[in-house]
């Protein structure tokens, strides 16, 4: 409707269905008639799990959402999805949200209560985020900024998911968290065929072992945890090194 | 007064998306809001873009707002996409520096270059412009105090996509650029003379030619923008987060001729993003100088006006990590890693180089000829810590940590460089050519055999 194209976004309120239903239409719409953002103000509950698309901006407008969020995943092909931005404004999420093979993902100023995963994203960044529950970033991450986050916990893991994206490089590279609170600390966990390259950690408080590099019983060659560096952690105990690495700093 | 002016109200529309924006610049001063909305969907045209013909003159005190908006220069055009008010006024003072502009993007926001109208630096007097190619910057501000550019992607920028000349107070964040070089000098951000208490954060994405580029040096258009009152200097710049592909430049340059300096420049992290699949590698993380005589006017530069570097984090695949092409003056660089085709640690173009007072400390170096992500390397360059020649002065590297290296130091012409703590495992040998040069490895001299 021309209305809504002069307004610039569509919200829930305008279809018809359960808030899930709803909030799915208003997206579809959007993404169908270019107009490309989306704005919830209220309380929603989706049971099923609302799929974003791509080139979508998505507001919630001091909103509070009770369900799960992704993009639209094509698992083991090369579609992409590009230019997701999910902006809090002082929204909620209760649920989970996961985005797999998503170039340009930001997520600024909200809560989750919930984890955050992401999978063979390139170039996500991630700024004043509360997580309840984990931050992962999975095999394929590169590019990653991530600063000013609180959480529970956070993981980056080379592990194989149980598939993969052709044409992907899965290695896990020029990522940064920084400034962040990650309560139960960071486990960092490269693969065989999943190594990390370029990985700063810094400015992070943290209520137990800050970092822990490497899994017990696992031994990596230490080339597939690559220039890492580890700076200004507040920690009881700031990095416990469980594989052997190349060319970690600590400051 | 009204909360903004948007670009979609029928009485501002002109015969062009320009007119239109700029109508609505007026409107807003004249409603005392002094901010505008240029939203995705353009009712004049119909259509999710706005097309610029002339450039969108920003006066101060105003604030645009890019509402998930796809904005591209028109074709055959040659002018700025915005500038601000007092840009190319003649005679440039304090009095008349434009004040208190900023452009925020909302959402995904797109800025692009569209078609190339063929002006390049080479070319553009010949055209009959004055300023060059400076009409193809995207973004031009001259004399501008407190300025804010947050959350735009630019893309196929013309020339340099952001130019700052005589700019200070400048807050530039999450911008992110796309450009595949089919011409030159697609640099993302330019700080030329006069730039003063930038910060700089998050930049990313693939530039053409220098991510960020601070460069003090008195070309046709920095004279010309000369502002009375105003030091020539670029200082207090503080970068935080680049990550991004120079595309064969450099994700941050520094340089100066002319006795103008460029000082307290803060660098927090720079990782370069080019790997194999573009086939060929930054020159370096950040080059620091200025190769011999170019761009000098009146004098090349001298020890010291180039001084005051701080660089942290830097991670590079370049063709060095770090490369000095002229003096620099107690500066220091911190936690440094090279990786991939990164064969030299610190280089020099080799025009002459003076360092005074240089210190690296934290220097981790791995390049395998044998990595199978090397990309495309056309001639056999030996792994070295430093390679330096034509350089002297005093350098200290400490605590360096090297896999695979042939070389820890090529330096023959009065170059003495210190090395501390330095993991000599994975080194061949201490030296190429020594010279006159006088090396320290861990407290012992180094005696050429």
């Amino acid at each position: 409707m021309l209305e809504w194209k002069i307004r610039g976004y569509v919200t829930p309120e305008d279809f018809e269905g359960s808030d899930g239903e709803k909030i799915q239409k208003a997206l579809d719409y959007a993404k169908k008639e270019d107009i490309c953002r989306v704005v919830l103000k209220g309380t929603y509950r989706a049971e099923q799990t609302i799929t974003v698309p791509d080139h979508m901006h998505f507001v919630l407008d001091g909103a509070t959402l009770y369900g799960n969020l992704q993009n639209e995943i094509v698992r083991n092909f090369s579609l992409v999805s590009e230019r997701i931005y999910l902006e809090g404004k002082g929204g909620k999420i209760v649920g989970n949200l996961y985005f797999c093979h998503t170039d340009h993902l930001i997520l600024e100023n909200m809560e989750i209560a919930g984890d955050l995963r992401m999978d063979f994203c390139i170039y996500p960044r991630a700024e004043h985020l509360a997580v309840s529950g984990a931050l992962t970033l999975g095999r394929g991450c590169q590019g990653a900024i991530l600063q000013d986050i609180r959480c529970r916990r956070a993981a980056i893991s080379g592990e194989d998911g149980g598939y993969d994206v052709i044409g992907r490089d899965p290695m896990i590279k020029n990522i940064l968290l920084r400034d962040s609170e990650i309560k139960e600390g960071a486990v960092l966990k490269a693969a065989e065929d999943c190594a990390f390259l370029n990985v700063q950690i810094d400015g992070i408080c943290s209520e137990k072992t800050c970092i822990v590099v490497g899994e017990k019983g696992v031994a990596l060659p230490k080339e597939q945890y690559q220039n890492m560096t580890f700076a200004d952690l507040t920690a009881p105990e700031k990095v416990v090194f469980l594989n052997e690495t190349e060319h970690t700093s600590v400051y | 007064m009204r909360e903004f002016i948007s670009c979609n109200q029928e009485e501002l529309f002109s015969d062009c998306d320009s007119g239109t924006i700029q109508n609505a610049i007026e409107a807003a001063v004249k409603d005392g809001c002094r901010k505008i909305v240029i939203p995705r969907y353009n009712l004049r045209t119909d259509k999710n873009e706005w097309r610029i013909s002339r450039a969108i003159v920003v006066p101060s005190c105003m604030t645009i707002v890019l509402d998930n908006c796809f904005m591209v220069q028109e074709t055959g055009v040659f002018d700025n996409m915005f500038r601000n008010e007092n840009a190319l006024l003649e005679k440039k003072t304090l009095e008349t520096e434009d004040h208190d502009i900023a452009l925020l993007g909302v959402g995904n926001v797109c800025l692009s270059g569209g078609v190339h109208n063929g002006i390049l630096e080479r070319t553009g007097r010949k055209f009959g412009f004055p300023c060059g190619c400076q009409v193809n910057q995207m973004l031009l501000w001259i004399n501008v105090r407190n300025l804010r550019v947050e959350n735009l992607h630019i893309e196929f920028q013309r020339h340099w996509a952001i130019n700052h000349i005589y700019c200070r107070d400048v807050k530039i964040k999450n911008i992110d650029f796309h450009a595949i070089p089919h011409v030159p000098n697609m640099d993302g951000i330019d700080l030329r003379l006069g730039c003063n208490h930038f910060e700089m954060e998050n930049i990313t994405g693939r530039t053409g030619d220098d991510t960020i580029a601070m460069t003090a040096i008195s070309g046709v258009n920095e004279r010309a923008a000369a502002v009375e009152g105003k030091s020539s200097d670029i200082s207090h710049v503080k970068i935080r987060n680049v990550v991004s592909d120079a595309n064969r430049m450099l994700n941050v340059r520094l340089l100066t001729q002319d006795g103008n300096q460029v000082h307290d420049v803060d660098i927090d992290t720079i990782m370069d993003t080019s790997d194999y699949a573009t086939k060929h590698k930054c020159n370096a993380a950040i080059g620091i100088g200025t190769q011999g005589a170019l761009y000098v006017k009146v004098c090349r530069a001298k020890i010291g006006d180039l001084r005051q570097i701080h660089a942290k984090n830097v991670y590079s695949r370049g063709k060095s990590a770090l490369r000095f092409d002229d003096g620099c003056a107690d500066s220091t660089f911190t936690n440094i890693k090279t990786f991939n085709t990164c064969f030299t640690g610190l280089s020099t173009v080799g025009f002459g180089c003076v360092l005074k007072n240089i210190t690296v400390d934290g220097f981790y170096h791995t390049a395998m000829h044998s990595d199978s992500q090397r990309g495309f390397v056309d001639l056999y360059v030996p792994t070295t810590v430093v390679n330096m020649p034509a350089t002297s002065g005093d350098l200290c590297v400490k605590n360096v940590f090297a896999n695979g290296i042939e070389y820890l130091c090529q330096a023959e012409d009065g170059l003495n460089v210190r090395f501390e703590n330095c993991d000599m495992n994975g080194v061949a040998k201490v030296c190429k050519k020594l010279g006159s040069s006088k090396i320290t490895v861990n407290g012992e001299e180094y005696q050429d055999a």
